[in-house]
């Protein structure tokens, strides 16, 4: 009997496929990763070819199962086929590189010129005592693969400068600030801005953060702090430390940020400034406009 | 008013819960109220009167709430 080529695949895999049934509501097939990683050598593909392959006829990757139903599969196919730029990987950069690399983002740009060391091991899920002294960027590649095999990732292990950025973030598609000083924060915002990409600022001190969204033609860091560059000393984190807490959950709404944008959602904070207090608890938009 | 983070240390018994109730004089700016509840305006750097940016010599209206932040960098 001649095979429709849309089901081919799904002939293919058969003996692999996964029926999940929840009472009540349609089921659907998965697909373990041992299964898509001998369908990739059978066909020649990568990995994340038959992953777009699969979600292309509603056969979830086991391990995105769980996105189903706040996510579409074209939604994750979008996901998978999109690069982010990572620019920091300390206490919000590395829980977003986690985050993103979960969610099922392609690929990945990793930017951070520091090595860890013992003070970073408060807040940064991805140094540990055998890290110490190891590059963050690398570390993060090295996690990220961990997660997710399929994941590309492009790492640089030194700063951004206005002179490398523009290469950098060449392939991006969207930005995330999660540096720890101004001048590069205004820095990598302006490279973003001039290659017309979405810039996503996360920032913490004590039990708050603050989160802004800037696209290209809107007012971003500038109106809130100023041109002027502002010394580490005088920022709230120099005076309350950064517990763990704190980076964690901005990097949370940042990765929401990353996932809404590219899945052409609303963004949570263009144009509007999110306070997140963790004393109270609650956050708040406040608008730049 | 709400003051974040840093900025709370200049005022005595500030509870974030609550923010503080004040009593505004006869066409005050947000840089007279800083200066009468020792707040240094060299530390805020982010004026927002109800959730909007605002300059320092924003004249305040009652019933307004004013939300100031100082710079804010952690990575």
């Amino acid at each position: 009997m001649n095979q429709n080529p849309a089901d081919h695949l799904r002939s293919f895999l058969e003996k692999h496929l996964i029926k999940n049934e929840t009472p009540g509501k349609e089921s659907y097939f998965s697909i373990k990763e041992t299964a898509l990683v001998e369908l990739a050598s059978r066909r020649g593909e990568t990995m994340l070819q038959v992953m777009k392959a699969c979600l292309e006829r509603d056969l979830w990757p086991e391990r995105f199962r769980a996105h189903r139903g706040t996510l579409t599969s074209k939604d994750q196919v979008q996901l998978l086929q999109s690069t982010v730029a990572v620019i920091g990987a300390g206490g919000l950069g590395g829980t977003l590189c986690l985050l993103l690399a979960r969610t099922g983002v392609g690929r990945l740009i990793v930017c951070d010129g520091d090595e860890f060391e013992e003070s970073n091991l408060n807040r940064q899920f991805l140094s540990n005592l055998s890290r110490l002294g190891q590059k963050k960027a690398l570390c993060a590649a090295e996690e990220i693969r961990r997660i997710n095999p399929a994941a590309q990732v492009t790492t640089y292990t030194f700063k951004a400068t206005e002179e490398n950025l523009p290469d950098i973030l060449a392939a991006a598609q969207v930005v995330v600030d999660c540096l720890d000083n101004f001048p590069t924060r205004l820095m990598v915002e302006k490279a973003a801005r001039r290659l017309g990409l979405p810039f996503i600022h996360g920032a913490v001190g004590g039990l708050e953060g603050l989160i802004l969204t800037v696209f290209p033609e809107d007012p971003g860091l500038e109106n809130l702090y100023g041109s002027e560059d502002i010394p580490k000393e005088k920022a709230a984190e120099a005076v309350l430390g950064v517990p763990p807490v704190t980076p964690t959950l901005v990097a949370g709404l940042q990765a929401a940020e990353v996932i809404n944008i590219l899945t052409g959602r609303p963004p949570l904070a263009r144009g509007r400034l999110l306070h997140v207090d963790l004393t109270i608890p609650s956050i708040e938009a406040n608008s730049l406009l | 008013m709400k003051l974040s983070s840093s900025l709370r240390t200049f005022v005595d018994g500030y509870d974030p819960f609550t923010g503080l109730t004040i009593d505004l004089g006869p066409n005050e700016t947000v840089s007279q109220v800083l200066k009468r509840l020792g707040v240094p305006e060299e530390k805020v750097k982010i004026i927002m009167v109800d959730g909007r940016s605002a300059s320092p010599d924003r004249v305040l209206a009652d019933g307004e709430r004013l939300s100031l932040f100082p710079p804010v960098g952690g990575g």
